[in-house]
C-alpha cells in the first residue's frame, strides 16, 4: 500500500513522447515544423487512499506552418497513436485517455510566418502497479 | 489530535474479534454513522420535553474504484448476493511483522443493503456500498 504519493509525470511525460515520435513530425523541443508538442501536464492529486489513480491534464499542440488541414492531420494521428499504444509504463498503468475539447489557432511567428495550430486537451487516466 | 480522513479507511476482517484486517482497495471515500432512538416520557411535572435513549444502531458508506478482480470487493458483493454479513473494521490499523491489529476506529458486523456502480463516460468507475451494522460496534480504543 503506498502511504506517500509520488509524481507519475516523469513517466508519463515520457511515454507521451515516445509514443507520439514518428517519421515526417517533429516532436518535443526543436523549432521546425510540422511539429507535436506536449505543451502542458498537469498532475492532479490522488483520488484514493492509496495515492494509487491519479487524473493528468495535457494539452497537446500539433503545429504546422503549412495549412490547418495538415495540423488537424497531425492531431489525428497523435490521438491514434495514443490510442494503439502499450498501456505500461514503468511503475504506472493507462486506466484511460479523455479527449476534451480542440481549439484552432493562426498565429503568427518570426519574419511574418504563419503558423497554424491544433490544441487538444486530454485528460489521462494513471493508476500505480 | 487531528488528522486527515485517508488514514481512517475501511478493513475486511474475518471475524467479530481477531481476525486479518485486509484493506478494501480502491476505497476513497467512508463514512460511520451511529444514532440512537429518542423515546418521549414527557410528563406534567414540567414544560420540557423528557426522553430516554431507545434502540441503537449505526450505519457505514464506502465509495471505492470498481475492480471485480479484487477479492474484497468481491466479498461484499457475494455478502450481499447470499444475504450474509461481512465484519468491517473502519479507522486506523497498526501493523506489525505479523499481525494487523485496530488502533483506532470501529469495529462491526454489518448486512450489506446496496452496491450502487457508476460508469460515466470520461471518469474512472465507482462503486459506493452501503452497510447496515447488526449489534453492537466495537470501539477502539475501548471507551472509557
Amino acid at each position: 500500500m503506498a502511504d506517500v504519493y509520488t509524481s507519475a509525470s516523469t513517466e508519463l511525460f515520457k511515454w507521451v513522447v515516445s509514443t507520439l515520435t514518428r517519421q515526417g513530425v517533429n516532436v518535443g523541443g526543436t523549432a521546425a515544423y510540422p511539429r507535436a508538442e506536449v505543451s502542458t501536464l498537469t498532475e492532479n492529486g490522488p483520488s484514493d487512499k492509496d495515492n494509487s489513480v491519479r487524473s493528468s491534464a495535457l494539452v497537446l499542440e500539433s503545429i504546422s506552418d503549412r495549412s490547418l488541414g495538415e495540423a488537424y492531420d497531425i492531431n489525428a494521428t497523435n490521438l491514434a497513436l495514443l490510442q494503439d499504444a502499450d498501456d505500461t509504463l514503468d511503475n504506472y498503468r493507462i486506466v484511460g485517455v479523455v479527449e476534451g475539447t480542440i481549439s484552432t489557432m493562426e498565429d503568427m511567428g518570426e519574419a511574418s510566418l504563419v503558423l497554424y495550430r491544433v490544441i487538444n486537451n486530454l485528460t489521462i487516466y494513471v493508476s500505480e502497479i | 489530535m487531528a488528522e486527515l480522513g485517508n488514514v481512517r479507511r475501511v478493513y475486511l476482517t474475518t471475524a467479530a474479534s481477531g481476525g486479518t484486517y485486509t484493506w478494501l482497495t480502491g476505497e476513497q471515500t467512508n463514512s460511520f454513522n451511529r444514532t440512537s432512538e429518542a423515546i418521549e416520557v414527557s410528563d406534567k411535572s414540567t414544560i420540557w420535553q423528557q426522553f430516554i435513549a431507545g434502540k441503537r444502531g449505526a450505519t457505514a458508506s464506502v465509495t471505492v474504484f470498481i475492480d471485480d478482480t479484487n477479492e474484497q470487493q468481491q466479498k461484499v458483493l457475494k455478502a450481499l448476493h447470499g444475504g450474509t454479513t461481512v465484519y468491517c473494521f473502519i479507522g486506523k490499523v497498526t501493523t506489525n511483522s505479523s499481525s494487523t491489529t485496530p488502533s483506532a476506529g470501529d469495529l462491526f458486523e454489518a448486512i450489506v443493503t446496496s452496491i450502487s456502480d457508476t460508469n460515466d463516460n470520461g471518469a474512472v468507475a465507482s462503486r459506493a456500498i452501503e452497510l447496515t451494522v447488526t449489534g453492537e460496534p466495537t470501539h477502539y480504543p475501548t471507551l472509557k
